[in-house]
């Protein structure tokens, strides 16, 4: 399903073939070391290693490419930019990859792009994050009733601990907005 | 001027310096020898055992004529040879001139070096001081160091300082006032500001004030020691001793990465137990701190598992280091394989690496050796190592990713680092002051094909000066510089030292022998011709045979693939045709040989309906050199395959080169490494065809950049800075595929193409492409036979090339040096290396054929006539057939180029007739009497 569909989607979208091309060429230099696969603190709950997926990349070979996870785990730590002898920019072309699956709406990336939006509104907004609210619009926006419940034993145990205020004193419009507007509009340009 | 004797200045003592001095030396010329440390030796010195043979025996290097002249030592521990100067613990100050006339002033640190230099560092950083005055120590400077300005000025008042580094922003007193201050005091003081880059104008400021440059903060140690090297010269440059030379050749070698630099992933000098390949050489050393043990250098128990990781501070762009250091791959080879077979106690060996770099003729034999006594190869690279807090006794937990993506761990007690070679502070200078060509990282970029020629006339250059390389290219490079340097001073007219011999006893005299002055050249491609050319421009008659219609050899095929070698090649085949001295047999091979070594006569046979007229006719030469090249090795076809797109390298080069490759849309290519090579049958590395493929690859993707590249490779080999093409073909998006022996990708013939299958290590995922092209790179088979080879008495090696006397020490003779080889029948490799190999067969060519006469030594053995009885049985004893009967005097002769001084004949001589010194009965006996009565 996800290759006719995922390459459907890509050709409808030049601008995102684009961007993959882009990434493509930032990491042509790989000579498949290893070297950021054995480094990432995160590796172990990927379901492909980051090697595994710059080769995916190299290789043209999209639909491995997004039918994974692994650019979604990664905490962008840098720790296998740091490492990489080709000195090649490895936790920013995850996060590209970020960007192209979230355009791209594919629906195994629901959950997660629309955890980020929640998370990054909620920040617009507050200038902070309100664990609460945005959790709260996260359920939401994802419209399955499956999804809180699966947070139910958690957000028990936070609760328990006191991690959680369900009445949050009531806090003025954050002053983050102009900073989002300028970064939106450099990254137009 | 004229009647001078000719003189070349080597700078440099490691073993490219001292095979260049004593070449030079050989050939009768003198030889300034300068070294800064206070031994030569070099890197060698540190290494009891070298790669590819597990020995030593840089003692071979030892000249076999005029042997009276060098001290017969080990050349470990030092050299003496009567032509050659050594000046250890010595500084080059200035270098300035042309060919035949460089003047050069230097001076021994003894008297007035870097210990007349002191030298006061003012910062109120700690760190700053303290790293300052561990580099300006390394280097033999004095150093002082003061936290304020106002302690400067202390110190300026009691002590005699030639330089002051002072920070500018310092609380209190200010650098700069510091400067006017200390000026005061001392107004010869020369006074270098440092400064944080903002703060540039500043220092600019100072320096009308007075001060002589500045350093901007962070700087590299290289630049701070260039900055004082300048204040030393300057200040020592009226005791200098200065001299003139016709020649300057540049053997400084390289240095290693200090892996605490940078980031230090490993842990070097945090971690007991991680060290450099280095350290661990003087741990397996049995003169080494370890004695007979190898023993962790803290704990002091035996080591069990040792770990090697390769490329640190090479191919790694995060040290600065895009090349590959083209050796260490090998070293790790040598250390594991001697680890584990020489201390019972090591049960785990193994070597991590990205590809094993075993090029050339005998290193993939030696690897497989490793493997085979258990060394373990993994094809991974550890990220970083942290210490094992948790693990007994220290040991070092090693993570890794295998390519399928399984995380392993193992312990280790020991990891070896093999740093990378990297250009060092003199190199950098010197290329600066003598405005060398340089490459982009800083090694000394050889003239396009004359190997050892420098941007600068009459300075030459070899071994790792001129980028990584191994023993046996450093040596070969340094004889190919040796004849530099003789071309230069025959230009300028020189002399040789006079010749000794003359005023030795008559006895001696009576036993000479005179080689026939002209070489003999077998093989007309570009090796054979370079030696013709080279031999015949020093004035000797050569005889150059070629058994096809036309001279060139492989280079006819392969020009328009190398950049400039179409010209280079005409160029050649026209100055070989014009010269006077070179007399072209082509059609013709080499019959038969009569005569001694030395004084052969050579019967030329025309082949096949050969129009040549000098058919037949006998070549008096005394000396032989070998080129007849190689071919690509055994195509299955002689054609190429071209329904389903089957050609081997060679054949497709000429496709390519026709033009005739239509990639109006995009081809699918696949390009197929070491086939037919590295495995049994054809155990050794072509070190050619991956640099070929590469090309190959880019011009396919230049044709049309959609067209799919992939490159199935076991090791790419891309030695040195070859490394760059490989990084550079990645760039143009050519897809390279690892496979092993057992595991290649399958191709099946179609009707029109070929279907390639494969497993991608990494992705674990069948992979497929309908070729259009597959391009089998088979390597290169030697064209010498062993018929050639045993005219004279030289044979064939393993693998089918000419069987040097050593590897390493002298690559391009037999054991008989008249008898010499250049090119790919002596070894595979690129057309640098042939010329490089040629220009040394020539070098030693032309020495021999110098001194035209020969006389035994303190070594060889020597005749009784009055004993000799003319039985012969000596003759058959000597295993180098250096015996013989002098038809003319009806004598026995012993050949003094061949005697090894082994004494087998004095032992076998039932008259007491042959004779070598210390290799008589009563002496023999004593040492036997001494050996058996030792206390064991
Ligand atoms: C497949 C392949 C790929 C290569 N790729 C590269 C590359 O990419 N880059 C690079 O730098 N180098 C490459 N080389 C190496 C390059 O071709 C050589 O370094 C160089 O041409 C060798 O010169 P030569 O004179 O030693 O040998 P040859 O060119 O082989 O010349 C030997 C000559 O001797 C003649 N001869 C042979 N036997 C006799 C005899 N008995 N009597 C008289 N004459 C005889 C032969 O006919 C020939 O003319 C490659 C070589 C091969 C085979
Ligand atoms: S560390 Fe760099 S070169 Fe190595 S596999 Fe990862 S991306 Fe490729
Ligand atoms: S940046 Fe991302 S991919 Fe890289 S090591 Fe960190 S988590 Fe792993
Ligand atoms: S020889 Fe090259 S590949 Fe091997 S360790 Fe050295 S730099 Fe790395
Ligand atoms: S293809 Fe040739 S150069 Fe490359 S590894 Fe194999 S034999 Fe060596
Ligand atoms: S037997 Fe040994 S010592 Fe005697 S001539 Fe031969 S090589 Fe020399």
């Amino acid at each position: 399903m996800h290759l006719t569909d995922i390459r459907e989607k890509l050709a409808a979208r030049p601008d995102l073939t684009r961007h993959l091309a882009q990434v493509k060429e930032q990491m042509a230099t790989c000579i498949q070391c290893g070297t950021c696969s054995s480094s990432c603190p995160n590796a172990g709950f990927m379901d492909m290693t980051p090697r595994r997926m710059w080769r995916a990349v190299l290789t043209d070979r999209v639909d491995m490419v997004f039918s994974s996870q692994t650019f979604m785990l990664c905490a962008s730590c840098y720790v296998c930019t740091l490492r990489c002898p080709r000195g090649l920019p490895l936790t920013d072309a995850m996060a590209e990859l970020k960007q192209v699956a979230f355009a791209l709406d594919l629906d195994r990336f629901r959950r997660s792009t629309r955890f980020y939006r929640a998370f990054m509104d909620n920040i617009r907004q507050y200038g902070r994050v309100r664990e609460t609210e945005m959790m709260a619009r996260y359920f939401l926006a994802v419209k399955d009733p499956r999804v809180p419940m699966s947070y139910t034993g958690m957000g028990i145990k936070l609760m328990a601990k006191h991690k959680l205020h369900p009445h949050f004193p009531t806090l003025g419009p954050g002053r983050l907005g102009p900073l989002f507007e300028r970064a939106t509009q450099q990254q137009e340009q | 001027m004229t009647d001078q004797i000719g003189k070349t200045l080597v700078i440099g003592g490691g073993i490219s310096g001292i095979r260049a001095s004593l070449d030079l030396a050989q050939a009768g010329f003198q030889v300034i020898l300068m070294e800064q440390a206070d031994r030569v030796g070099g890197l060698l010195s540190q290494l009891d055992t070298q790669f590819p043979t597990s020995t030593c025996g840089m003692c071979r290097m030892l000249p076999m004529m005029d042997r009276d002249h060098v001290d017969p030592q080990c050349l470990r521990r030092g050299l003496a040879h009567d032509n050659i100067e050594i000046c250890v613990s010595t500084d080059l100050i200035s270098l300035t001139g042309e060919p035949g006339h460089f003047t050069v002033s230097f001076i021994a640190q003894t008297d007035g070096g870097r210990q007349e230099c002191p030298v006061l560092v003012v910062d109120d950083e700690k760190i700053v001081r303290d790293s300052m005055k561990e580099w300006l120590r390394e280097e033999g400077y004095p150093v002082q160091t003061a936290e304020s300005a106002a302690t400067a000025l202390e110190l300026l008042k009691t002590g005699n300082f030639k330089a002051m580094l002072t920070d500018i922003k310092m609380p209190g007193m200010d650098g700069v006032t510091l400067l006017t201050r200390a000026k005061e005091i001392q107004p010869d003081l020369a006074v270098v500001m440092m400064t944080a880059y903002a703060a540039v104008d500043t220092a600019v400021e100072a320096m009308k004030q007075g001060a002589l440059d500045y350093l901007v903060k962070p700087f590299d140690p290289d630049a701070v020691l260039l900055m004082v090297d300048r204040i030393y010269k300057d200040a020592v440059a009226q005791n200098a001793r200065i001299d003139t030379v016709d020649a300057v050749i540049l053997a400084t070698g390289a240095t290693f990465f200090h892996p605490d630099q940078g980031i230090n992933a490993y842990g070097y000098g945090r971690i007991p137990g991680v060290v450099t390949n280095l350290e661990f050489e003087r741990m397996l050393s049995h003169a080494g701190p370890g004695g007979m043990d190898l023993t962790h250098p803290v704990t002091g128990r035996p080591v069990t598992r040792i770990a090697w990781f390769q490329c640190v501070g090479s191919r790694d762009i995060q040290t600065g280091t895009p090349f590959c250091s083209a050796t260490c791959c090998m070293i790790s080879v040598k250390q594991s394989l001697l680890a584990k077979t020489m201390y019972p106690h090591v049960t785990e060996a193994c070597v991590f690496y990205m590809d094993l770099r075993t090029w050339g003729k005998a290193s993939d034999a030696y690897a497989r050796q490793a493997e085979a006594a258990g060394v373990r190869f993994v094809r991974a690279r550890v990220h970083s190592l942290a210490p094992g807090l948790k693990e007994p006794d220290g040991a070092i937990p090693v993570v890794w990713m295998d390519p399928s993506g399984e995380r392993n761990q193992s312990l280790f007690d020991l990891v070896v680092l093999a740093p990378g070679q990297h250009p060092d502070a003199f190199l950098t200078g010197f290329v600066k002051d003598q405005e060398l060509t340089a490459d982009d990282w800083g090694f000394v970029r050889p003239e396009p094909f004359l190997p050892a020629h420098t941007s600068r006339p009459g300075i030459f250059a070899c071994g790792s000066a001129t980028g990584p390389k191994d023993i046996h290219d450093s040596v070969t490079g340094a004889t190919a510089a040796a004849l530099s340097a003789m071309q230069v001073m025959a230009g300028a007219g020189r002399h040789l030292v006079q010749n000794s011999e003359q005023t030795e006893s008559p006895v001696q005299q009576a036993a000479g022998i005179s080689l026939f002055p002209g070489a003999l050249v077998i093989g007309g491609g570009i090796a054979g011709m370079t030696a013709a050319l080279a031999i015949a421009d020093q004035g000797f008659e050569v005889d150059l045979v070629e058994k096809t219609d036309h001279l060139g050899g492989n280079l006819v095929w392969l020009k328009k693939g190398i950049q400039g070698a179409d010209d280079f090649l005409e160029q050649q085949m026209a100055a070989v045709q014009a010269h006077d001295r070179i007399r072209i047999h082509t059609r013709n091979c080499a019959a038969e040989t009569t005569g001694r070594p030395g004084r052969w006569i050579t019967r030329l046979t025309p082949v096949e309906d050969a129009v040549d007229q000098s058919a037949g006719v006998p070549v008096r030469h005394g000396v032989v050199v070998l080129a007849v090249g190689g071919v690509e090795a055994g195509p299955d076809a002689p054609e190429p395959d071209q329904k389903s797109g089957f050609y081997t390298q060679q054949q497709f080069q000429q496709l390519l080169d026709g033009n005739d490759i239509d990639s109006g849309s995009p081809l699918q290519v696949a390009l197929f490494q070491c086939h037919g090579s590295r495995e049994p049958g054809r155990e050794y590395c072509s070190r050619v065809c991956c640099p070929r493929s590469l090309d190959q690859a880019m011009q396919l993707k230049s044709l049309n950049p959609d067209t799919r590249v992939v490159i199935f490779y076991r090791d790419m080999m891309t030695p040195g800075l070859t490394e760059a093409d490989y990084t550079e073909a990645r760039k143009k998006g050519v897809v390279f595929v690892p496979y092993e022996p057992g595991n290649a990708p399958n191709l099946a013939a179609e009707d029109t193409g070929c279907k390639v299958t494969w497993t991608d290590p990494i992705l674990g995922r069948a992979m497929e492409m309908d070729a259009d092209y597959v391009i089998l790179a088979k390597g290169i088979r030697s064209g010498l036979s062993k018929d050639l080879a045993h005219m004279f008495e030289a044979d064939l090696d393993g693998s089918g090339f000419f069987d040097q006397a050593d590897i390493k020490w002298r690559p391009v003779e037999a054991m008989d040096p008249r008898v010499l080889a250049c090119g790919i029948c002596l070894e595979p490799g690129s057309l640098a290396l042939t010329l490089a190999s040629a220009r040394a067969a020539a070098a030693k060519a032309v020495s021999l054929l110098g001194r035209q006469t020969f006389f035994p030594s303190q070594d060889t053995a020597r005749v009784r006539s009055a004993f000799c009885s003319l039985c012969r049985i000596c003759i058959d004893a000597c295993p180098f057939n250096a015996r013989f009967i002098d038809p003319e005097t009806r004598t026995l002769k012993v050949d003094p180029l061949a005697c090894q001084g082994c004494g087998i004949c004095a032992a076998a001589c039932p008259s007491g007739a042959a004779v070598v010194a210390g290799r008589s009965l009563a002496p023999m006996m004593k040492t036997i009497h001494a050996a058996l009565n030792a206390p064991l």
